[in-house]
């Protein structure tokens, strides 16, 4: 998986240096942090990474307080966190899972293991962005039918249309913009009689 | 086989692990768990003496997730003892179990440095 950052967040350093090697294998980055504070920092700074292996228990703030806080911000494209820790009794699994969890492994990792499920993890992310793309694209389309429904000011004679910056443009332009509208420029019967015969017949006098 | 301060399978698996024109995994984690351990003992006995039952649990913790990853199951199954007493808030049960821990800790020790210098 070329190009995708794995924030490995564990204090113990045999773990850490074991999933770096894994990730390092199947192609990922490993970004690391040491305890709960640091990973929450960095899973919620601007271009986080999108895919967490986080442990359970950490200094400072254990993996399931970095779950809740990281849960509480809203974002379109929330990172892929995956609990992994020794503590793999049913309730700590549903604890792991009801704060937050997309899933969860038990330590001492597996390389096939932890690569399968975090390939499972790139899908997710790569649909939710999609996701959030599409969702951008119609908001985009729903801004731009309002801009339409209102009253539109157009020239009486030119038919241009006063737009949001206030300026008259050329209502082509302004249904390209607004509507995605193209055009192919042709002339009406009455406007040939009117505007194209007398200058065809300017050209070629008698 | 199941005496072996390390389970052979586990560290075959680490050796797999070592990519062409890559530093030697097994090595890698060895060296790092030696170089980690005496600080994270000598904060357990620390811990046993003042009866700090938090440091005892995250200690032991710790020092089991190491032993997981190297296959020390011995060690493994001594910090989860010693873990398990100090959740509880049984101080003495977590001190009786500490002296396993340390000599697991010392066979796993002797066994990498064999294992480092073959």
């Amino acid at each position: 998986m070329p190009g995708w950052d794995v924030l490995v967040a564990d204090d113990e350093p045999v773990s850490r240096l074991l999933m770096s090697v894994m990730l390092k294998r199947a192609g990922f980055t490993a970004v690391h942090a040491s305890d709960g504070e640091e990973a929450l920092a960095m899973l919620s700074a601007d271009q986080a990474p999108q895919l967490a292996l986080l442990d359970w228990m950490m200094p400072r703030m254990d993996g399931i307080e970095v779950l809740r806080r990281l849960r509480a911000i809203p974002s379109h494209t929330p990172p892929y966190v995956m609990l992994v820790t020794a503590r793999d009794a049913t309730q700590d699994i549903v604890a792991g899972l009801e704060a937050g969890a997309n899933d969860y492994v038990a330590k001492p990792v597996i390389e096939a293991e932890i690569v399968a499920r975090l390939a499972v993890g790139v899908r997710v992310v790569e649909l939710q962005r999609a996701l959030a793309e599409r969702v951008r694209h119609l908001e985009e389309a729903v801004r731009n039918v309002k801009a339409l429904q209102r009253l539109l000011p157009i020239c009486a004679y030119c038919k241009a249309i006063k737009n949001d910056e206030h300026y008259w443009q050329q209502v082509e332009g302004y249904l390209r913009e607004h509507a995605g509208l193209q055009f192919t420029h042709s002339y009406c019967p009455s406007c040939y009689d009117r505007h194209v015969r007398p200058q065809l017949e300017g050209l070629n006098p008698r | 086989m199941s005496d072996a301060p390390l389970d052979p399978s586990v560290l075959d698996m680490l050796r797999s692990l070592t990519s062409p024109g890559e530093p030697d995994v097994l090595r890698e984690v060895l060296e790092l768990y030696q170089k980690d351990m005496p600080r994270r003992l000598a904060q357990l006995a620390t811990a046993g003496e003042t009866g700090d039952l938090q440091t005892l649990e995250r200690t032991a913790h710790s020092i089991k997730g190491s032993a997981g990853n190297i296959g020390a199951r011995a060690l493994h199954e001594a910090c989860a003892a010693v873990e398990h007493a100090a959740r509880e808030q049984a101080l003495e049960p977590a001190r009786t179990a500490l002296p396993r821990l340390q000599a697991e800790a010392a066979r796993v020790d002797a066994a990498i440095v064999a294992l480092l210098q073959a």
